[in-house]
């Protein structure tokens, strides 16, 4: 598998680059505090509105915050946001989907039929919904995200567990008096892992996005906590003035979906190599 | 009432005698009995996905293993083979019939102790790639048995792991490593090796060196036959080819479109068969000298019907070269023809 992970990386540019862009922004989230040049809270009325310059990277905002530090730290909540709110739907996801590829049968039917009706709300509308019931703050996207993401993970790892009942080994395991559950998480359980690593790499930029949708849209709860949705929402009524409030978290935002959609090709060709052959 | 029920002794199935199956003859230690076993498979079709036909797989199959023998089932693939060995071993379910195991019927008994059962009768599969987990290291593998019925576990495992690769031949070292690491031959090892983890009776052979080389095939074939007699083992042998099974087995069944078609001693089978359908499956085994001159070869036309739409009356008679106007309306009975023969055929016997 290092094998594999070597020549990956070696052959592939994009998967360099997946994997660069994934790092720094990491290193940025991690190191926030000391990479901040100003507190991202701190209102300086006198210089609202500044453009980008020595003193403000990347400008100020209308209160006056620095837009560079507001993205710093926003980098340590969204990866957060995004590695909590997937790493939870892709246990709930997995957990259905191998229960119901497992046994399938009414079970089956049962979990898909709710599946179903999940994904039939455009996804932006459930998590609304659900932020909305709920009330708005950062743990509650959380859970929104989670919710409406994991009827992916069971969708995608109910097909792989289908095909993984019917390896001989499964039929080994039932005939030596295995019990069902035992079965799932010893021999299904480590079959279908390596897609769900897969596919949670891909649906991290998209629970970034997500987040960033919910605070532009007013739902991200606490407005001084610094998120890249709520500094987009922040300028959005400054969009001729200064472009560069929106602008830069908006370019924060796209880098780093393209940094984990290119990571997730690159671990999908490593871990699943069955895959990246049909694409 | 009940009260009186609940604490009236329940007859211990495990006693002889108790729960007998019906041909449970004085004289013979009948092991595993199947009785009018039918399996089919539901076609779905049409926009509501109804049922609109059946594949019969396996349709209303008897017979009976003794204890220490080796019961040969051979048919063309599609005939229904592995169903059969999979529903007698309760993996899939039977559309209809029972198993008796040592005189317990296994469909009626609950799940539980259904699973303690399952230590008793085990299986050899086909396909030594797909049967053995590729992210399992070979001591995990053939110790699993041994954790799901709690029969050993840490060192002890460990130790029973050792033992059973050293009697099939392998290193005790080979415990650590994993499946893809071993040839075709050496995986069906570990696959025996597996089954014989709980002390089996009984272990159906579904095919076991099909998917092996010549060279390794009789290798494997002697290693069952050694632990046959080390282990006081029960087989139900099948195989596609009689050649493979000539020599293993004590009685053969043959089977032809979901159905048993002659019943034999392997040597009565081989010197006399009866069945025209027998007959063709012995001309068909390879003879290996080139210059030998083979007469009287029975040459079968045409394909195995579909068992979704099996012929009417005897379900040979679409290729067999005997076939009457009654083959091809009355179904034939399997009736005995001899003390341990019998054969489904209107013409012979």
């Amino acid at each position: 598998m290092s094998a594999r992970l070597t020549r990956t990386l070696r052959k592939s540019r994009n998967a360099r680059l997946g994997l660069g862009i994934v790092v720094v922004l990491l290193v940025i989230a991690l190191t926030s505090p000391w990479l901040a040049t100003h507190d991202p809270r701190t209102q300086v009325i006198q210089d609202r509105l500044k453009a980008p310059s020595a003193q403000y990277w990347l400008g100020t905002d209308t209160f006056g915050r620095d837009v560079f530090s507001r993205l710093v730290w926003g980098t340590r909540i969204s990866f957060l946001l995004g590695f909590f709110s997937t790493g939870i739907s892709s246990i709930i996801g997995t957990a259905m989907g191998i229960v119901s590829g497992y046994y399938g049968g009414w079970v089956d039917t049962i979990v898909m039929r709710v599946v179903d009706t999940l994904m039939s709300f455009p996804t932006i509308l459930l998590a609304m919904a659900i932020v909305a019931i709920l009330g708005p703050d950062l743990q509650n996207i959380v859970i929104a995200i989670a919710l409406t993401f994991s009827p992916r993970f069971a969708r995608v790892i109910r097909s792989v567990a289908l095909s993984v009942r019917e390896q001989g080994y499964v039929l080994a395991a039932r005939a030596s008096g295995v019990r069902h559950g035992s079965i799932m998480w010893k021999h299904v359980l480590p079959n279908v892992v390596s897609s769900a690593i897969v596919l949670l790499t891909m649906q991290i930029g998209t629970a970034i996005t997500m987040e960033a949708s919910l605070s532009f849209l007013g739902l991200g709860g606490d407005p001084a906590i610094p998120t890249w949705g709520g500094v987009i929402n922040d300028g959005r009524g400054f969009l001729q003035q200064a472009p560069w409030i929106s602008g830069f978290a908006g370019i924060a935002i796209t880098v780093t979906v393209i940094g984990f959609n290119l990571l997730g090709d690159a671990i999908r060709d490593v871990l699943d190599p069955r895959f990246s052959k049909q694409l | 009432m009940s009260v009186v029920l609940r604490q009236s002794p329940v007859p211990d199935p495990a006693v002889p005698g108790a729960g007998t199956g019906p041909s449970a003859a004085p004289g013979r230690d009948v092991l595993l009995e199947a009785v009018d076993i039918k399996k089919y498979f539901p076609i779905y079709g049409g926009v509501l996905s109804r049922v609109v036909g059946h594949v019969y797989a396996v349709d209303g199959v008897s017979f009976s293993v003794q204890r220490g023998e080796t019961f040969g089932l051979v048919g063309e693939s599609g005939c229904g083979k592995t169903t059969l060995g999979m529903t007698i071993l309760g993996l899939t379910p039977a559309t209809f019939g029972k198993v008796y195991f040592e005189g317990r019927d296994i469909f009626k008994m609950p799940a539980g102790e259904m699973r303690r059962l399952r230590g008793e009768m085990q299986v050899i599969f086909q396909d030594p790639y797909g049967s053995l987990d590729p992210r399992m290291t070979v001591g995990e593998i053939v110790g699993e048995p041994l954790s799901a019925h709690g029969a050993a576990s840490g060192a002890r495992r460990v130790e029973r792991v050792k033992e059973l690769l050293s009697v099939v031949g392998l290193q005790p070292m080979h415990a650590n490593r994993y499946p893809h690491e071993f040839s075709g031959g050496q995986r069906q090892r570990i696959g025996i090796a597996r089954a014989l983890a709980l002390n089996p009776k009984l272990i159906i052979c579904d095919e076991p060196v099909s998917a092996l080389d010549v060279s390794i095939q009789s290798q494997i074939l002697n290693l069952l036959d050694e632990l046959q007699d080390q282990f006081k083992l029960t087989y139900v042998f099948i195989a596609h080819g009689l050649h493979v099974i000539k020599h293993v087995s004590d009685r053969i069944g043959v089977m032809y479109l979901g159905k048993l078609v002659e019943v034999a001693p392997s040597e009565e089978l081989f010197r006399a068969p009866l069945h025209p359908y027998t007959e063709a499956l012995l001309s068909a085994i390879p003879v290996p000298d080139p210059d030998a001159k083979r007469q009287g070869r029975v040459i079968l036309e045409g394909d195995v019907p579909s068992p979704a739409k099996p012929p009417s009356g005897c379900r040979f008679h679409t290729r067999c070269v005997l076939a009457t106007d009654r083959c091809r309306t009355e179904e034939p009975v399997l009736r005995q023809t001899g003390a341990e023969r019998s054969v489904a055929c209107h013409l012979r016997g």
